[in-house]
């Protein structure tokens, strides 16, 4: 299984989810990884996103309803939307400007 | 930019430096590679002299017969290989260890995905699992038990022979992941019961991207990688000749430097973890003490980030590793750990240090002070801060 990813939205003729997505920027597919790998390339994503902008990312392990919601915690960032769609699950995120995670040690 | 007055390798359990003997020979073998096309018979009567006089060498170290060994691009393949090649079906049953490594787990919940049974091996407080667990727990669908041979991020040993010797009265494959094993203490296929055993070469100071797998005589394996005559079919695709070369030469450097390696280790991790202990108050070690390979120390800290640990020691000279780098980037706290039931805060502030045999007595010392630093300061930034739990 591999992933690509793509700068684009999904293709047309899936389903409508109940509530509307928000509009994307950028669409990761992870799909066929385990966590926490989807949550590296979310990480390496966002890193070279513009602040506001919204990743698209699907990812069928079910962890990442638990990770991804952290992470976004962690780093600043707002999840804006969460959607499952059969086996895969359809997260929504808007990067905001980082807080300094990792205290910086000044020597 | 790090301090690169001072500096001392503590990551030897992520990869070893590359043996200098061991690049000699591989420098040795690209210089040799003849241009001319015309020798090309003999230059493949070279190459299969160099692969078989390699294998031999590996299949000392694992304690298997030459023929069993399969050379890959090392442990994460010989592990996907294992899982994957052994024609598992929907509805059959594999158990693996809560701590094995992902190449071991995410193959493990790939083959879930497509209909087998996955059962997690739980494991006590110190990272061993208990072999009357894995009797009570094989039944009729069980086709494959996978636990490795020590741990990646603790060092902790397991209970491999009893654990053998119940899949093979059962007529179930065993696995066993030796990648963190190799070259650190004695290896034996044989003795325990490994069905597959899989290594790394850069483990024991050998090459990148090259690794084995063992597959015991007789066992069917399929192939991941096809459409070659290579590894008798089993593992296609022209052979990474200089790789496996510099393994072979690593393996059997590994198996002589082996037991005067381990006890030079050893104390000197017995001495870094005594004076770590005097300086930083409840700095909390992981791992059994008992069943534990030589060179590692796995610890944790509390209120200084793993993380910030690591990279405060980095600028000191000291290069560590968070145990699980993959973990780490995605500030996650580690699955050994978690499975181990360690609580997400303390995980969060663990540290890994693998001694290798080039440190010295008077390291021990700065080392230690090193870490009593950055951790005196990160607690104090981490009491400050507000809502401050990672």
């Amino acid at each position: 299984m591999t992933t690509s990813e793509i700068n684009r939205p999904p293709q047309a003729g899936v389903a409508a989810p109940a509530a509307p997505r928000p509009v994307a920027h950028r669409y990761l597919d992870t799909v066929g990884l385990f966590c926490p790998i989807p949550i590296l390339k979310t990480a390496e994503a966002v890193r070279r996103m513009q602040t506001s902008e919204v990743l698209h990312v699907v990812s069928d392990d079910r962890v990442i309803l638990i990770d991804l919601p952290a992470w976004c915690k962690s780093h600043g960032h707002r999840l804006l939307h969460t959607e499952q769609e059969g086996r895969q699950y359809h997260l929504f995120v808007q990067k905001f400007e980082r807080p300094q995670r990792t205290p910086v040690i000044a020597d | 930019m790090p301090n690169l007055g001072r500096s001392l390798y503590l990551s030897h359990g992520l990869t070893r430096p590359l043996d200098p003997r061991v690049a000699r020979l591989m420098a040795g073998l690209l210089q040799e590679s003849p241009r001319d096309p015309s020798l090309l018979p003999s230059d493949s009567v070279v190459a299969e002299r160099v692969l078989e006089e390699a294998r031999s060498r590996v299949a000392a170290l694992a304690g298997a017969e030459a023929e069993e060994v399969l050379f890959t691009s090392g442990a994460t393949e010989a592990n996907n290989l294992a899982l994957k090649g052994s024609g598992l079906q929907p509805g059959d049953e594999i158990l693996v260890g809560s701590t094995e490594h992902l190449s071991v787990q995410h193959p493990a919940r790939t083959l879930e995905k497509l209909g087998a049974r996955l059962r997690w091996i739980p494991v006590d407080g110190e990272g061993r699992v208990d072999p009357g667990w894995v009797v009570q727990a094989i039944g009729p669908a069980t086709r494959l038990v996978a636990v490795m041979a020590a741990n990646h991020e603790t060092g902790t040993l397991q209970p491999l022979e009893d654990i053998g010797r119940i899949c093979r009265e059962r007529g179930v494959r065993f696995l066993v992941d030796a990648a963190a094993a190799a070259g650190q203490l004695p290896l034996d296929a044989r003795a325990w019961g490994a069905d597959l055993l899989s290594l790394s070469a850069h483990k024991f100071a050998g090459p990148r991207g090259v690794g084995a797998l063992v597959v015991r005589r007789g066992l069917r394996l399929l192939p991941l990688i096809e459409g070659g005559v290579q590894e008798g079919g089993r593992r296609s695709g022209t052979e990474n000749l200089y790789g496996i070369a510099g393994m072979g030469e690593a393996a059997e450097l590994a198996r002589r430097d082996m037991e005067r390696r381990a006890e030079r280790v050893g104390r000197l991790r017995d001495r870094l973890w005594e004076e770590i202990q005097s300086l930083v108050p409840g700095a909390a070690r992981h791992g059994s003490t008992r069943h534990s390979l030589p060179g590692h120390l796995s610890f944790s800290v509390p209120g200084a980030e793993g993380e910030a640990l690591v990279l405060g020691l980095w600028r000191r000279g000291v290069v560590a590793s968070s145990g699980s780098a993959c973990f780490a980037h995605a500030g996650k706290p580690s699955h050994v750990l978690r499975a181990m039931g360690v609580s997400d805060e303390l995980a969060l502030c663990s540290i890994l240090f693998a001694v290798g045999e080039e440190m010295e007595e008077e390291d021990i010392g700065w080392a230690a002070a090193a870490t009593a630093e950055v951790a005196a300061r990160l607690r104090l930034v981490s009491a400050a801060s507000p809502g401050s739990g990672t």
